[in-house]
């Protein structure tokens, strides 16, 4: 994986990683920092971020604006929205049909899929053929396109010999430690997430569970701090501790999750507007979760207990996070859906190639892996594709 | 709070004796307003009681000292509305029964915050609290005048973001 990595890195334009420099630390970043230094804590820097920290690939530098969840008026954070997808269209090679539904994938008696039929953003049904189908509708939508495409070949849905297509959705181990402190912070001020812990991401069973966390710092506007501080809470246990906000300072706990056979996603009774069953998720947490989420707000709060907080909150997770597994990787055709360049073993033009892949979460955001595995599969395809294997 | 005759009483004369009296919100015929005339909600569909009870209610939820009863006004004022009429009927009429239950006249005779919130603590399971507790939600944080109290900022796209403008300012570390 390590020449996609670079790839992906050079690509999205990685901080701290070839010879891009790290962003500058914001207030939320300095607090984090002193009391992770004072905990003891080393791997503690601003993150290996895809956002800029000077210009590269004509994208200027980040100019510490916040509400980058939001997508970057810059463009200093790196989307696909207006570097890569401009850049396929400019070639000639690639066409993006918007508002478009994908129905189900299409097959031939040999059992090679044929192209997908979806339903075009007049809500009429077209049949696009294709000599390969490569899936990426993230880990809700993708095992729901291959359970709608069941067939009387393929009564299970597509690539769903093993039965695994649905299982082991992962979101990871996830929640957040506010702290107020005696003098403002300004939180909102900067780069949301460029702040964080490695130290605990690591296995040792001795803290009480499997796998590890890092700890990132993250800061919301009031409004979103409202809804999300304790969701449901009212009174002045809540409401004291919004009057103390630009006083705030936050961290977001992303742990490994474990992978649960019964975390699944499922067809539901329930269909969208054209007559498609909508997908049905399950999950719980598992008692490691429990304990490594635990862990993780006993040292958040000990972060900030060491730089003089004077209250501090440790968060609920917010309802939803990365979305991973669903379609697992796997070496033998029984264990998953797909293979170690995520084409499904059960069919050979047919890929997947989001984060549904994942057979774990790692204790990491998923996108530089998402796209390093994406473009080491474009890479097998032209190989085998000039090979003439498909 | 008690609650003074409406009748015969002109605006004016209502306002100053609700003023006299310290009450937070006084009703008079077809609005609410604060005992200093600083703002005042106009009701139609629902009654003058339930609007200033629904106003007791939202700061009782979310109390914010430092935040004027004005934007509670703006947060609870969508209730003034038909489709919200016999709710608001219902949800007031069953808070002002777990008020006398508790040995008080009506949720809004409770003086001490303390007392109301006991009362809300025992109807906080009903559809009728958790809608106005989810709507003030949006309702009170979403209004951009509010924000300065809590010293939060908003956008700063407009501004060139922080880059140039206290991103890394603390000084207290």
């Amino acid at each position: 994986m390590a020449p996609w990595y670079d790839k992906a890195e050079a690509k999205l334009g990685v901080t701290g990683t070839g010879d891009r420099p790290r962003l500058p630390g914001c207030n939320n970043y300095l607090v984090f920092e002193k009391g992770a230094k004072a905990l003891g804590y080393q791997d503690v820097h601003t993150g290996n971020m895809a956002i800029n920290s000077v210009e590269y690939d004509d994208r200027m530098a980040c100019q510490q604006t916040g509400f980058c969840f939001q997508g970057c008026k810059w463009g200093a954070k790196w989307s696909a929205a207006y570097t890569d997808i401009p850049r396929g269209e400019a070639t000639g090679n690639l066409e993006v049909r918007d508002n478009a539904h994908a129905a189900r994938i299409r097959h031939d008696d040999a059992g090679k899929v044929t192209g997908v039929e979806y339903f075009d953003k007049d809500g009429n049904l077209q049949m696009q053929r294709a000599r390969i189908v490569c899936v990426a509708g993230n880990s809700f939508e993708s095992p729901r396109l291959l359970l709608n495409s069941a067939s009387s070949r393929f009564p299970d849905g597509l690539a769903n010999s093993s039965g695994q297509v649905g299982r082991n959705y992962m979101r990871h181990t996830t929640g957040s430690v506010y702290a107020t402190f005696e003098r403002p912070v300004r939180m909102w001020r900067g780069t949301t997430m460029a702040g964080i812990i490695r130290d605990e991401a690591r296995h040792d069973p001795s803290r009480g569970f499997v796998g590890g966390y890092e700890l990132e710092t993250l800061a919301l506007g009031l409004p979103f701090m409202a809804a999300f501080l304790d969701p449901g809470a009212w009174g002045r246990e809540f409401t004291t501790a919004l009057d103390s906000y630009e006083n705030m300072a936050g961290l977001w706990i992303v742990g490994e999750d474990m992978p649960q056979a019964d975390n699944r996603v499922t067809l539901s009774d329930t269909e969208d507007k054209f007559g498609l069953k909508v997908a049905n998720v399950h999950f719980t947490d598992h008692p490691n979760d429990i304990a490594m989420r635990n862990h993780a707000y006993g040292q958040g709060q000990a972060i900030y207990k060491a730089v003089g907080a004077t209250r501090t909150l440790p968060t609920p997770p917010y309802p939803s996070t990365h979305n991973l597994g669903t379609n697992r990787m796997s070496e033998r055709a029984e264990d998953g859906v797909v293979n170690k360049w995520g084409q499904s073993h059960d069919i050979a033009n047919l890929f997947v190639s989001d984060g549904s892949q994942f057979t774990t979460g790692a204790a990491e955001n998923p996108t530089l892996t998402i796209v390093a595995l994406a473009i080491r599969q474009a890479d097998h395809i032209a190989s085998e594709m000039s090979a003439g294997n498909l | 709070m008690s609650q003074p005759s409406k009748q015969g009483l002109t605006r004016r004369a209502l306002l100053s004796r609700a003023a006299a009296a310290g009450a937070m919100a006084v009703a008079g015929a077809g609005f609410i307003a604060a005992p200093d005339a600083a703002w005042a909600v106009e009701v139609s569909a629902i009654s003058e009681h339930e609007m200033a009870t629904l106003l007791q209610m939202a700061r009782d939820i979310y109390p914010h000292d430092k935040v004027g009863d004005r934007f509670y006004a703006i947060a609870v004022k969508g209730y003034d509305a038909e489709d919200h009429k016999a709710e608001v009927a219902d949800g007031i009429a069953a808070l002002d029964a777990a008020a006398q239950a508790a040995g008080f006249d009506s949720y809004l005779a409770a003086g001490w915050e303390a007392e109301r919130v006991a009362i809300l603590h025992s109807v906080e399971d009903t559809a009728f609290f958790q809608t106005v507790r989810g709507g003030l939600v949006t309702g009170l944080y979403n209004q951009k005048e509010i924000w300065p109290i809590f010293g939060y900022q908003g956008e700063s796209f407009s501004e060139g973001g922080y880059v140039n403008r206290g991103f890394d300012d603390i000084d207290w570390l």
